[in-house]
């Protein structure tokens, strides 16, 4: 019976699912290294750097409030407690199509954050679990959910928060590459929901000799059509 | 059995892992808490669950009986067995229903019975739950995960598995939905406080979890529509939302809950909708009084398990003695629920008590009283030490292609030491209730 | 006999385009043993299906739904009634219309009302006593309640329109234990909806007027009773859409 029918609201849910489990864990990953830099180098433009990629809402005045604010600010849009609870908003609707065990891992994320921002510690290191449980998240889905459609719309919302935020932290083309062709791969069994003329766009505009996120408008110009690339 | 009470925290990160919890309005705001569980188990021996088991099939079939016949001849009020104005003026009678047969002729589909034990081991019944009754998943995912955190004490100990919750229900919509088409868990959407079980029940039995706005009746018939815009027809519904927001065509105008125009298809007998409609008329405090003598009436059998002694003022022997008795009875209001409308008249003040009398002297028809209980207290863990503390067991009754109780239930307790009420919905926390197996005579 | 044309239209209209609109009415009429209806027509627009029905009470319904983008929904339902003189036969049990209903709960000042009053030789009587007493008692105000206003607030207001009229008849009735019924439909001569009651006597329903103090026999086609105004709206709709709505009704009954 699951998968027979799955409506536009749940589809919406599942491919943001994929976007904020997505969206946390490259986060995870990319505070880990700006942090790390801030060892070494001028911390404060390492923040400036951050803000400007992520085209920031929320700015603070020190490293520490920083890193904090990143990591545990609620009412930062662009922290890990707000991606974390963005995907629980999501996936706790999900319970029926992507099973109890695959969401236990979003709620094991969300109760690790929740108890670690109470400590204000500014360590990422203490957050490492949450990367371990998103990927299991993805394993989960991997091995437990057998719905084609449903793992596509997941994996849909992932590629897509992928290149956004590969793009806006200057990754390299062939990074862009990979996972638009699995994002193209996803458009053919999924004709009716990817706008075709964004879609003819970006074929257009990903290519070798094309790309170039130094170009500010050439970025801003790929970073609208993926995000509105899918029609849900 | 030890190492299982040990275990309480374990199994608390657990349920906290697959976010077994319910929501709670405070203040206006919406939090979401876990339902503490307590990991010294309720025990019910097999043969006072041959009895239980007995005595709930016969009452669910009886309330079954009764809610055919309110809605269709009246004999029982012809008969003179239940005064006509206790049905007709009772909040949950819905003359909307009037005339409506629901599939296979089932209104009660999942019944909860709230019980409670006396000291001297005798069980009554407090209430009958035959709208939306809630709380079977928390038990069911319990005994996962207890399973799972101490297998030795389930090797040890011979408990009836009851993780066959999911089934009972399914095979029940199953035969509810009668080969119609998809049946589908509607659920009043995630900010509702058991949504957790709704989803929950959605995953285990397999059905679509959906949601106000998804699905649509269309010439007699109901769909849900999915992503494609293909539209899948609905055979059964079970509703988690309560009947005034079923139809805003027929009842709460501003509902924004409902499906417009169910209750057509509904009345053409083109979908199940478990519970059916109309129940809260089977499970008023004011009609409870006559459960026993449904149970005469249309099954001609003796009743096999108790009501609380309950008095009713609408008679003039029964309106005597609550009046002169009122200081030992507790009284509750019939009108409300949800554990707040009841009274205990030693708790009052002589002004109080007085003031509650003239309510009942005008409106008897609002009042019941009962006879207080004297309590079986189970044991819970406070810390790491023994308490005692007020319980009530919810059964389940599951009636579809046959009447069968599940062999388990949802065993509540409250937390504060003077309180009787054990509803969730004022703290407490659960216990799972073990029904243990029949010993085999050598 | 006597018989009647009937016609009734309902506009509405929506400032900005609505979808998924869903809709229940009331309003053609009722068929029983004094009233027959012939040539009856309804005209819907616009419309993806229309469904007639019965509900719990028996009243005709009509039903359905008009899913794409809107901006009016018309319906017109017209024919002719053959009428004889108000007396409708009892079928069912009827022991709801005995007790209070949430719009007709009766206050204090009710139940007073109701025992100064003397009552008649039998119910239809004591119906019209009440009636008599109410119409110096209620003022006639358009626009003083609404359509979810109880006897209760209508009552202590000591104004309103004919279905508050009909409520605390109701209430007052039932209060001295009559079984009484909500009826509404058209009238002739005037340009709008009408409500009145039916009084239970001897198996037998007649029809009081409350508002005009009025035993009736000739000149109301009944659409639908029920326990109280709840039970039997003409025009029930729900849309998806941030319009507002302004509905226009006339009527026209005329004896042919």
């Amino acid at each position: 019976m699951i998968g027979y029918a799955i409506s536009a609201t749940k589809a919406n849910r599942l491919y943001w699912l994929g976007r904020y489990a997505e969206r946390v864990y490259i986060s995870l990953h990319l505070l880990r290294r700006y942090y790390d830099r801030m060892i070494d180098g001028d911390s404060k433009d390492e923040e400036i750097e951050y803000y400007k990629r992520i085209d920031a809402s929320c700015t603070y005045p020190d490293a520490k409030s920083f890193k904090l604010g990143y990591m545990y600010d609620k009412k930062n849009p662009s922290s890990l407690i707000s991606g974390i609870e963005q995907a629980n908003d999501n996936a706790i609707v999900l319970r029926e199509e992507i099973m109890s065990e695959t969401f236990s891992y979003i709620q094991l994320s969300l109760c690790h954050i929740q108890k670690e921002a109470d400590l204000q510690d500014e360590n990422i290191n203490n957050l490492q679990c949450i990367t371990d449980y998103l990927l299991a998240f993805w394993g989960s889905i991997d091995e437990r959910v057998f719905d084609e459609r449903i793992r596509n719309l997941l994996r849909m919302g992932k590629l897509v928060e992928n290149i956004d935020m590969h793009i806006r932290f200057n990754y390299p083309y062939m990074r862009i590459r990979e996972a638009y062709d699995a994002l193209k791969k996803c458009s053919d069994c999924e004709e009716r929901i990817f706008d075709p003329i964004m879609l003819k766009q970006l074929d257009e505009l990903i290519t070798e000799d094309e790309y170039n996120v130094d170009d500010l408008n050439y970025k801003n110009k790929v970073l609208k059509y993926i995000n509105h690339l899918v029609l849900l | 059995m030890d190492a299982l009470i040990e275990s309480r925290d374990t199994v608390n990160r657990w349920m906290e892992r697959f976010g077994v919890r319910f929501g709670v309005y405070k203040n206006g705001v919406f939090n979401e808490q876990l339902f503490p569980f307590d990991s010294i188990p309720r025990i019910i021996s097999a043969d006072d669950w041959v009895v239980l088991e007995k005595g709930l099939v016969q009452r669910v079939n009886a309330l079954n009986k009764f809610l055919y016949d309110v809605y269709h001849d009246k004999y029982i009020i012809k008969d003179g067995i239940i005064p006509s104005e206790f049905v007709y003026s009772s909040k949950g009678y819905m003359p909307e229903c009037e005339g409506i047969t629901p599939t296979h002729n089932v209104y009660a589909h999942i019944a909860g019975i709230d019980l409670v034990q006396a000291k001297d081991g005798q069980w009554f019944i407090l209430e009958d739950n035959l709208r939306i009754p809630s709380g079977a998943s928390y038990p069911m995912i319990a005994r996962m995960i207890t399973r799972k955190v101490s297998p030795q004490t389930f090797q040890n100990n011979a408990v009836v598995d009851n993780r066959n919750y999911n089934k009972l229900l399914g095979d029940m919509m199953e035969y509810m939905n009668d080969d119609r088409g998809i049946s589908v868990i509607l659920t009043p959407g995630r900010y509702n406080s058991a949504f957790f079980e709704h989803s929950y029940l959605a995953e285990k039995t397999g059905s679509i979890l959906a949601f106000p706005g998804d699905l649509t009746v269309e010439n007699d018939m109901v769909y849900y529509t999915d992503l494609d815009r293909e539209r899948h027809r609905v055979g059964c519904i079970y509703r988690r939302v309560s009947d005034e927001y079923l139809d805003p065509l027929v009842f709460e105008p501003s509902s924004l809950l409902g499906v417009p125009n169910l209750m057509q298809a509904y009345r053409k007998g083109n979908v199940a909708i478990v519970n059916a409609l109309g129940n809260g008329v089977a499970d008023d405090k004011g009609i409870y009084y006559f459960v026993p003598k449904m149970i005469k009436y249309y099954l001609h059998e003796e009743p096999i398990l108790h009501n609380a002694p309950t008095y009713l003022p609408y008679y003039k022997e029964d309106y005597d003695y609550i009046l002169a008795n009122i200081e030992k009875l507790v009284i509750k209001d019939v009108s409300e629920a949800g554990g707040y409308g009841v009274v205990f008249g030693r708790d009052l003040t002589p002004k109080k008590l007085a003031e509650l009398k003239q309510l009942i002297i005008d409106e008897p028809r609002h009042w019941i009283a009962q006879e207080v209980i004297d309590f079986k207290d189970l044991e819970i863990l406070e810390g790491n030490d023994r308490v005692e503390r007020k319980a009530d067991l919810r059964a389940f009754v599951i009636s579809g292609n046959g009447t069968k109780v599940w062999q388990s239930g949802l065993t509540r307790f409250s937390r504060n030491p003077n309180s009787f009420v054990v509803n969730s919905s004022q703290g407490g926390g659960f216990k799972d209730t073990w029904v243990m197996e029949q010993v085999q005579q050598q | 006999m006597k018989k009647y044309f009937y016609n009734y239209q309902t506009i509405t209209r929506f400032d900005i385009p609505v979808i998924k609109h869903f809709f229940l009415l009331r309003c053609m009429p009722c068929v029983n043993a004094c009233q027959q209806g012939s040539h009856k027509e309804l005209f819907l627009h616009p419309s993806d299906s229309v469904i007639y029905g019965a509900d719990s009470w028996g009243n005709p319904i009509q039903y359905g739904h008009k899913l794409d983008s809107h901006d009016s929904f018309t319906f017109v339902s017209s024919g002719e009634a053959r009428i004889l003189p108000y007396c409708i036969p009892n079928e069912k049990n009827t022991d709801m219309f005995k007790v209070a209903s949430p719009l007709t709960e009766p206050s204090e000042a009710i139940k007073e009302f109701a025992r100064i009053h003397k009552k008649g030789k039998n119910d239809v009587d004591t119906a019209l006593n009440y009636a008599n007493e109410l119409y110096s008692y209620l003022c006639y105000m358009p626009g003083s309640t609404h359509t979810r206003t109880t006897a209760k607030e209508a009552f202590d207001l000591k104004q309103g329109v004919c279905q508050d009229y009909a409520h605390i008849l109701l209430a007052l009735c039932r209060e001295a234990r009559l079984t009484a019924r909500y009826a509404n439909g058209f009238l002739v001569g005037i340009g709008m909806t009408h409500a009145w009651i039916e009084v239970l006597d001897d198996g037998k329903w007649y029809g009081i007027d409350p508002t005009n103090n009025k035993f009736i026999e000739y000149g109301y086609i009944k659409i639908a009773h029920g326990r109280d105004a709840d039970d039997c709206p003409v025009n029930r709709g729900i849309f998806t859409g941030a319009a507002t709505q302004q509905t226009e009704i006339r009527v026209i009954v005329e004896e042919i």
